[in-house]
């Protein structure tokens, strides 16, 4: 029987959207973000999943992935913003699959309205049992409280047949999937400071009747 | 539980952090505390000690200006990573004396301490050895021990790692209420603009975090008695360079030297 413990010594390849500077990125070889340009590939919005994702610099990012798309997982705290976690793949972009995960406002509503059109048309009997092959034509300028930020435009531009390379599964590990039955952590009050301490009366100076 | 399982390898006694590591990254656990390849202070762990130094000669000298105990934090903070190599110690460096004025606005509210650094001690059914810990301060007059971190967010609430480490804090001083006091280096945006958030563990937070110690203990007794060889332990795990725990260069060379990739 395995030892339960130690890392795999792996890491998930990736691609990433930088929304600030509307870029894309994958893992280089080396490790890293290496730039690719606007890329073309398969997304496996079938399986997609979403939830409360952190990411913060230094540190591991932190998920709570929902059950299920129509249930959402309880905010896990301060800092954690709504995201999804999906799977793509491009051989010439991507160099295989990768995970494309986010938790940008404005990747986000890219996606939910790509994943809008995605459902209008997986039901036609000509896409059924194919997957997106979708396109990043261009990005809009978006201007917001934080600056000006990107959303990509992301297109439905084909229907393949899914490759061996995408198995037809969930990209996140199951551990990472809220369980209703667990208590979900409730965000932490703050403690006021204690009251100042009187001391305690000298018994010598006290009035006595 | 064998206790000849910590003893032949030098493991007189276990501490929160100890286990902590145990339990996230076992690959540097075994390279720092069998193999004694001991990664230097990160510039995180050097901004916290570096903090509470400054804190602590505020809060037993209430007259003692802020600005004083800021720099003497930064001093402190100089002399820890005088041979850091972390290309952030600029930069964190100027954060310092905020953290400190920001905890001491805070903390000077719980009166001056009667104990810092107190060494306590607790036994775990079944583990042979004490896990040791040391606290920061503790205020007798209200029944607490309060703990400071510094932070650049607030978290939501106190995580397992802090949680553990409180555990053994709290279980060692009988009633008293453990508290964390987290602190950033500035006010946040937000309101109420607070630079420190404090909060308490309550009961069933101190006995699930020693249960889940506890465990953790008996999972590395377990560990240590497959073998007298810390080599042939370092054997049998493999490392993630990719954790932030690895992230200094030079624990990342050490890796590279232990287990051979």
């Amino acid at each position: 029987m395995p030892l339960q413990i130690g890392g795999s010594g792996t890491v998930k390849p990736y691609v990433k959207y930088n929304a600030k500077a509307d870029k894309w990125f994958v893992r280089s070889p080396e490790g890293g973000d290496m730039e690719i340009a606007r890329p073309m590939f398969l997304l496996d919005l079938k399986n997609i999943r979403t939830g409360w994702l952190r990411f913060r610099e230094g540190q591991a990012p932190e998920r709570v992935i929902d059950p299920s798309l129509d249930r959402v997982a309880p905010s896990p705290g301060d800092d954690f913003k709504r995201g999804f976690v999906v799977a793509a793949f491009s051989q010439k972009f991507f160099g295989g699959t990768v995970e494309f995960s986010s938790a940008s406002i404005h990747l986000s509503n890219a996606v939910r309205d790509l994943y809008a059109a995605f459902e209008e048309q997986s039901g036609r009997p000509e896409n059924r049992g194919k997957v997106p092959v979708v396109a990043c034509t261009g990005a809009d300028p978006m201007k917001d409280k934080y600056g000006t930020n990107y959303r990509p435009r992301l297109e439905l531009a084909k229907w393949v047949d899914r490759p061996a390379e995408l198995p037809d599964a969930s990209p996140v590990d199951d551990v990472d999937v809220w369980k209703g039955s667990a208590p979900a952590q409730t965000a932490a009050a703050h403690v006021p400071p204690p009251p100042a301490r009187t001391p305690a009366p000298d018994p010598a100076l006290e009035t006595e009747f | 539980m064998n206790a000849h399982a910590f003893e032949r390898h030098g493991v007189g006694h276990l501490s929160a952090s100890s286990l902590n590591l145990w339990a996230a990254q076992p690959a540097l656990w075994v390279m720092e505390r069998l193999l004694g390849r001991r990664a230097p202070m990160g510039i995180t762990a050097a901004r916290g000690k570096a903090v509470e130094h400054g804190v602590h000669l505020g809060l037993i000298d209430p007259a003692k200006p802020i600005d004083d105990c800021a720099a003497e934090a930064e001093r402190e903070f100089n002399r820890l990573t005088a041979l850091a190599g972390d290309p952030r110690r600029d930069e964190e460096r100027l954060k310092i004396g905020g953290y400190v004025r920001g905890a001491l606005v805070e903390l000077r509210q719980y009166g001056v301490p009667d104990a810092y650094q107190h060494r306590v001690e607790v036994r775990l059914d079944d583990v042979p050895v004490p896990v040791v810990g040391f606290i920061d301060w503790r205020f007798s007059d209200h029944g607490l021990i309060v703990d400071l971190k510094t932070t650049e967010r607030f978290p939501a609430a106190i995580g397992d790692p802090h949680g553990r480490q409180g555990a053994v804090y709290a279980s060692a001083h009988g009633n008293f209420g453990m508290r964390f006091a987290y602190a950033k280096p500035a006010p946040g945006k937000k309101e109420p603009a607070n630079q420190v958030r404090v909060y308490e563990m309550s009961g069933d937070d101190v006995r699930r975090h020693l249960s889940a110690l506890r465990l953790i203990a008996l999972s590395l007794g377990r560990f240590l008695a497959l073998s007298n060889d810390p080599r042939e332990l370092a054997g049998v795990i493999v490392p993630d360079f990719e954790s932030f725990w690895w992230s200094d260069p030079a624990a990342r060379a050490a890796g590279r030297e232990v287990f051979g990739f």
